[in-house]
């Protein structure tokens, strides 16, 4: 060591050799425990929903159900003459597994394009995949059932969902209020909820919802949630991520509808790495039937930007391997393949844990797919 | 409520490596309520983890938890559970000299980047190697020793220089 070291090395060491701390261990278990409980009923009531399989493949990896299980198919209860939103269809055919990067205008059927990774800024509609002729696809916001912040408050991840090409923005908008067709995901707008109009100028977004939207009751952090949702949704529809969207409820501002927070002003997306689930898979879709290799994109934010994957077929895991996203530490998109032979599987994407396993649950994506 | 063995465990390693975790907090926040709440957020993660983290790796996991969480933006800033207090200790010498001592060393410090600051705290004082704090880190060797000697090289202004002794730029942290 130099003499500048030492003299360095002495100087942390003095200044910080009085500083003391207290912690009350009895406390930071009250707060474990009450974070486990959380977590627990949060399980539950996803269980309940029904998927056995979820939960079995799931649990050998820690627990949740998997996001990417389609649930069976249910009537829209929100089918407007209009704009009908679609359910996720399972898409077959050589054409519609293959994504393509977002950027380009009309989506291409072109099965021979290899995607490079995407390198645009996140918008929030993430990789769009083929759409069926007339549809659009639109990026739909819903509380992950499987990972919270490490508070336990809900984070947001996204469908992509098929709706009229006419009117992707009040079809994105209905399938949010419609609810999720993924079971590992939750809506938190009440049912019933009409949409009465949609405007767009100068960067603010205003929507205009029927009474029902009032109803909602989901407590102060699922109400952030709630509106993310929503802000996330349109904004993404409308491919204006920087825009700020107004809520009327029967044509006046929204306010304190729901009792925690005011909704008098056009509001913008919170920040993304506070909102979203840190691993977002857009592609497989949910069920889908693709060839091999399996094209897997996605947004995360990742330490390092690295992602850690693993392929489990009946339980047993078949591959795994570790991708990059383009950044660390924000979000940022990722792309990589998977040669599989034909079959059924469950896919988990997890960000690499920088502490090794010491920072508490490791947020993980997961997606059922089927190889032909 | 009653605690289990495992709770117990848990409760003598928050005594046993608090003091550590607050050091090191306190000279990458330069503050002791930031510090404060960074060894809690730290030992709350290591709580949640702690059936994964083998006993012997508890201070260093836990550490490493602690300067991510520092690094991390990503949490919320509210709700924050109040499990502990930060207080000086009563020492022989005067207060008042280590209040001003502390001062200095945290207005040096603020001058480095935060990447500069988390390499000095990490190399000399909890002393661990170049090798080390580029594992914790996620960076290279070369890249530690170039952040640390640009780092140095900041700190050189606070420091005297000591008659008859030029620090050379290519030396420094290479010397045994």
């Amino acid at each position: 060591m130099t003499e500048l070291e030492h003299l360095l090395r002495d100087d942390l060491r003095r200044a910080t050799a009085d500083l003391a701390i207290e912690v009350d261990a009895d406390a930071l278990l009250a707060a474990h425990r009450a974070a486990t409980r959380r977590r627990v009923a949060a399980g539950v009531a996803l269980a309940a929903t029904g998927l056995a399989l979820g939960a079995v493949a799931w649990g050998a990896l820690g627990g949740g159900t998997i996001p990417g299980v389609p649930r069976p198919q249910q009537p829209d209860p929100l089918t407007t003459p209009s704009a009908p939103a679609l359910p996720t269809p399972t898409p077959s055919g050589a054409g519609s597994a293959s994504p393509t990067p977002r950027p380009s205008g009309s989506p291409s059927a072109a099965p021979t394009a290899a995607p490079g990774p995407a390198t645009s800024a996140p918008s929030g509609r993430g990789v769009t995949p083929v759409a069926p002729a007339g549809t659009a696809s639109v990026a739909v916001y819903f509380v992950d059932g499987s990972n919270t912040d490490h508070q336990g408050d809900p984070l947001l991840t996204r469908e992509t969902r098929f709706v009229p090409k006419g009117t992707p923005v009040r079809g994105a908008l209905e399938a949010l209020l419609a609810g999720p067709s993924d079971a590992g995901l939750r809506g938190l707008w009440p049912r019933g909820v009409r949409v009465l109009g949609i405007a767009q100028a100068g960067g603010v977004i205003t929507v205009d919802l029927s009474g029902e939207a009032r109803d909602a009751s989901v407590g102060a952090a699922a109400e952030v949630a709630m509106v993310q949702s929503l802000v996330w949704t349109v904004t993404s529809a409308y491919d204006q991520p920087d825009a700020r969207v107004r809520l009327l409820i029967e044509g006046r501002p929204a306010g304190d509808a729901w009792g925690h927070m005011v909704w008098d002003a056009p509001i913008a997306r919170e920040a993304a790495l506070d909102t979203l689930t840190p691993v977002i898979v857009d592609t497989p879709l949910p069920g889908a039937t693709v060839g091999s290799p399996v094209v897997v994109t996605g947004e995360a934010a990742a330490f390092e930007a690295t992602l850690e994957w693993r392929v489990i077929r009946a339980g047993v895991e078949v591959a795994r391997g570790t991708a990059m996203t383009s950044e660390g530490q924000r979000f940022a998109p990722f792309r990589f393949t998977v040669d599989l032979p034909a079959g059924s599987y469950v896919l988990t994407v997890a960000p690499t844990d920088p502490s090794g396993g010491a920072a508490g649950p490791i947020p993980t994506a997961g997606r059922s797919f089927t190889v032909r | 409520m009653a605690r289990t063995h495992a709770d117990e465990a848990f409760a003598d390693f928050v005594r046993l490596a608090s003091p550590s975790l607050m050091r090191t907090a306190w000279l990458l926040t330069g503050d002791r309520d930031s510090a404060a709440d960074l060894v809690q957020a730290a030992l709350l993660k290591a709580l949640q983890a702690r059936r994964r983290i083998p006993e012997q790796d508890a201070l260093a996991y836990t550490r490493r938890i602690l300067i991510n969480e520092n690094i991390d933006r990503w949490r919320r800033r509210h709700g924050e559970v109040a499990t502990g207090a930060a207080f000086d200790v009563p020492s022989p010498d005067s207060l008042a000299d280590r209040v001003a001592d502390r001062d200095r060393v945290a207005r040096m410090l603020a001058t480095l980047t935060p990447e500069q600051r988390r390499i000095v705290v990490l190399r000399y004082h909890d002393d661990l190697s170049v090798a080390q704090v580029a594992d914790l880190l996620g960076m290279t060797e070369g890249a530690v020793r170039a952040s640390c000697h640009r780092a140095l090289q900041s700190l050189r202004a606070h420091y005297p220089t000591p008659i008859g002794d030029v620090w050379s730029p290519t030396a420094e942290g290479e010397r045994p």
